[in-house]
């Protein structure tokens, strides 16, 4: 393992620089704040800033949505305390779509939206699919939306030209090519078992991991890769033909509900047992430790695209903490995945006033701020969150489940986290992913 | 005994020819002239989508039916044309490089035929239960190919993203997408919707469609006329799968991005509910029902977020009361209801 600690000690020389630019970054906005400050800016509309929400209220995945709710809520409260954007124009929700009516109706309200002129941004979405049916459409009637939450990296790949569309969310290239990091550092693995959802998230990562694996040259092989349906509820099946072929590695990116019945009904068939190692990439973390509670086992690593655990850097990063403080006091419980896609959504657009303000002089159109949301950082629970474009790319983050934390919930957090630096497991500008994968370079220590 | 068959040559030529002075065709005329200005006087972009959609499930639903209301079939995979008319579009556009919109609709129309020709001809043999069953798990499979992207043409899950097509060589589609849409597709799918009322209505009032009546009335009847019944019930799934498979491909242009969603059951759940909404047991009915249905969903989905409850409650109360006149002849009924209180009067 000194490989892997050579590498770690190099991570923590990245967060050590990632610390660095975040304050520089700080210190440049709170100048341009000094700014806004000293100078009347021209053109701020009376009303607020009104946002639609795009966010699945019914249906399976209605959970991650109400995380993105709840959020979404804290955050325009708090921004809105301090006098909204730029300290000068309230946010208002003025209202809520609910993706389980599928992208006819969410085309539609786009152009209703569009048309009548009383909305400045559409916000959120958590289906990959949809976003790639809406994204375009909202492009086509040059109607601002910030994505903040599917991982398709095919949605900016088949748009290029999109220009009324930024995603705050890293793509599912970094979780997928961040396990290929993890298995790149192990020992011992000679054999593995993927489990994905079927559907193009399941597939996508499936593609990504077996493509990075083969790419970097690590001697392992997929000896099976199981495919169970989106919403599964009976995984007996495939747990009992995993723990028969004792791979030494379970790679899954089953997410939300599903990992955690699978892991739920893994624990009770002896799963956990029959494996070496696990790594559960879907978006996965508080959530499903808050479910599985003291059944989690120990062996698995848990991530994805983003350090989005509440207590991953939650004492060095005041911001961080004082999201999860204030998210736990308001409802009682951890922020999960959707909590904090929509934050970098939030972060995003107030640095994009921010940066279009200090620009312009003047209140932006739609076009000028999902411009200036383009090539921006800011600061997240992993350093900086930085937008390649109109794309965010995210670091990756694992960790292994521990009981050992001081936030205030009586089940398992994680620790001994990994983190992935963004480039790593990120293609470089104006490179396609599947290319990028296919080439992916080993990492040296 | 004669064993010939009623053809369409022998459609009453002054049936029809009377037929056009008839009010209704007045009244269709006046509904087409307004329809097709509509965009144009109001400039409204929302409006025209919302009719677009409407207008294409319409078709979809006028389609579904012909099996429906006209041969008393209960299908439950008609998603399967409505999908493969959507996916023939996007398929010829990005692997054929077809962009003209007349060619891309007529193959979507023939390839929707072809695949109602293979479920017809392996579910007609059953009856009620059974064929809805089949004809569903026939379309699911449809379904699952293109979710797991077999051949590499569908994308899965993620689905396809289409441009739009050009007009008879004129590359109309690199118009921005309002400018398209009200200038042009709108009145293209307007065009296609009153066409295809007037090919069913001709149709259906042929001795084909009398005959589908009659199997639907007294299969067995129709049996010991000489009918056969095979033949008719598959020839209506034919027809029936290229309307839907007409709407679909229409309907693939508007939406622009297409996933297997347009494929799976619910999707034909949505074309039962719209004609069942309408009203089976008449002729307009499902066109009624394809606009209360869509209406209803956008206005439930701003009042509530029980939209699906709502839908479901809609649904009940309707099929409770009204059975199979639904919406349109529930209309009718009460306004023969009112005239003959006028009269009485």
């Amino acid at each position: 393992m000194n490989e892997r600690n050579t590498r770690i000690s190099r991570r923590h020389f990245l967060k050590g620089s990632a610390a660095v630019t975040t304050l520089g970054s700080l210190a440049g906005c709170a100048l341009l704040q000094e700014d806004f400050g000293g100078e009347e800016i021209d053109g701020i509309p009376d009303e607020p800033f009104r946002i639609v929400q795009v966010l699945f209220e019914s249906g399976p995945p209605a959970f991650y949505g109400e995380e993105a709710m709840n959020a979404s809520d804290m955050l325009v409260d708090q921004i809105n305390e301090d006098g909204g954007l730029i300290g000068e124009r309230e946010i208002e929700v003025v209202d809520r779509l609910d993706e389980d009516a599928g992208p006819d109706s969410l085309i539609s309200d786009v152009q209703a939206m569009a048309q009548e002129g009383e909305v400045d941004m559409l916000m959120g979405i958590i289906s990959s699919a949809h976003s790639l049916a809406v994204a375009p459409a909202a492009d086509d009637q040059q109607f601002p939306f910030l994505v903040t939450m599917p991982g398709t990296y095919q949605l900016f790949e088949e748009n290029p030209d999109m220009e009324y569309v930024v995603r705050t969310a890293g793509t599912n290239a970094a979780g997928a090519v961040g396990a290929v990091r993890m298995v790149e550092q192990m020992d011992d693995i000679e054999t593995v078992v993927t489990v994905d959802p079927d559907y193009a998230w399941g597939h996508d990562h499936q593609e990504m991991f077996e493509a990075g694996l083969e790419a970097v040259g690590v001697d392992v092989e997929i000896i099976e890769s199981r495919y169970p349906e989106l919403g599964e509820t009976d995984y007996s099946a495939h747990v009992s033909a995993i723990a028969d072929q004792e791979p030494d590695l379970l790679f899954s990116s089953l997410w939300g509900g599903d990992i955690a019945t699978f892991v739920s009904q893994g624990v009770d068939g002896g799963l956990f047992e029959a494996v070496d190692e696990s790594l559960l990439i879907g978006d996965t973390g508080a959530p499903l430790l808050n479910s599985l509670g003291d059944a989690m086992p120990e062996n698995v690593w848990l991530g994805g695209r983003g350090g989005y655990q509440p207590n991953y850097r939650y004492d060095e990063d005041e911001s961080h903490r004082e999201f999860v403080d204030e998210y736990y006091e308001r409802y009682d419980q951890l922020p999960g995945w959707g909590a904090y896609h929509e934050w970098m959504g939030f972060q995003a657009l107030q640095e994009g006033v921010e940066s279009a303000v200090s620009i312009i002089g003047d209140w932006p159109t739609g076009e000028q701020l999902m411009a200036a949301m383009n090539n921006i950082a800011f600061e997240a629970p992993h350093g900086q969150h930085t937008m390649y474009g109109p794309q965010a790319v995210a670091p990756a983050v694992f960790g292994r489940p521990t009981d050992d934390h001081d936030l205030p919930v009586d089940h398992p957090l994680l620790g001994e986290f990994e983190f992935i630096e963004a480039t790593e497991v990120n293609p470089p500008q104006d490179v396609l992913t599947m290319d990028w994968v296919d080439e992916l370079e080993p990492v040296t220590g | 005994m004669s064993t010939r068959l009623p053809t369409f040559e022998d459609v009453q030529i002054k049936e029809v020819k009377g037929a056009i002075l008839d009010k209704r065709l007045l009244t269709g005329g006046v509904l087409f002239v307004a329809l097709a200005l509509y965009p144009g006087l109001t400039m409204n972009a929302y409006h025209t989508r919302l009719l677009a959609w409407i207008m294409c499930f319409a078709i979809a639903a006028l389609g579904f039916n012909v099996v429906l209301g006209y041969t008393g079939l209960l299908s439950f995979g008609h998603a399967a044309f409505f999908g493969t008319g959507m996916y023939t579009v996007v398929i010829a556009m990005q692997s054929a490089g077809i962009t003209d919109l007349i060619v891309l609709l007529v193959l979507a129309t023939l390839m929707a035929g072809v695949v109602g020709a293979i479920i017809g001809a392996l579910s007609v043999k059953t009856h009620e239960i059974y064929f809805a069953l089949l004809t569903l798990a026939l379309a699911q499979l449809l379904y699952v190919l293109a979710a797991r992207d077999v051949g590499g043409l569908t994308r899965g899950t993620d689905g396809i993203a289409l441009n739009r097509p050009d007009f008879l060589g004129i590359p109309i589609g690199d118009a921005p997408a309002h400018i398209y849409l009200m200038g042009f597709y709108y009145h293209v799918i307007l065009v296609c919707l009153f066409a295809t009322i007037i090919v069913l209505w001709i149709v259906l009032r042929s001795p084909f469609g009398l005959t589908l009546k009659m199997i639907r009335e007294n299969e067995m009847r129709a049996e010991m006329s000489g009918v056969p019944i095979l033949r008719y019930r598959l020839y209506s799934m034919i027809l029936s799968a290229m309307i839907v498979g007409l709407g679909g491909a229409l309907y693939a242009v508007v939406v622009g991005h297409i996933t297997p969603e347009y494929l799976d059951w619910t999707m034909s759940g949505e074309i039962v509910f719209m004609t069942l909404l309408g009203g089976i047991g008449t002729f307009l009915g499902p066109v009624i029902g394809a606009g209360g249905f869509i209406l209803l969903q956008e206005v439930a989905l701003n009042f509530t977020t029980y939209w699906h409850f709502t839908m479901g409650l809609v649904l009940f109360v309707v099929v409770l009361t009204l059975r199979e006149k639904g919406i349109w002849g529930g209309a009718k009924a009460l306004v023969d209801r009112v005239n003959d209180r006028r009269d009485d009067s």
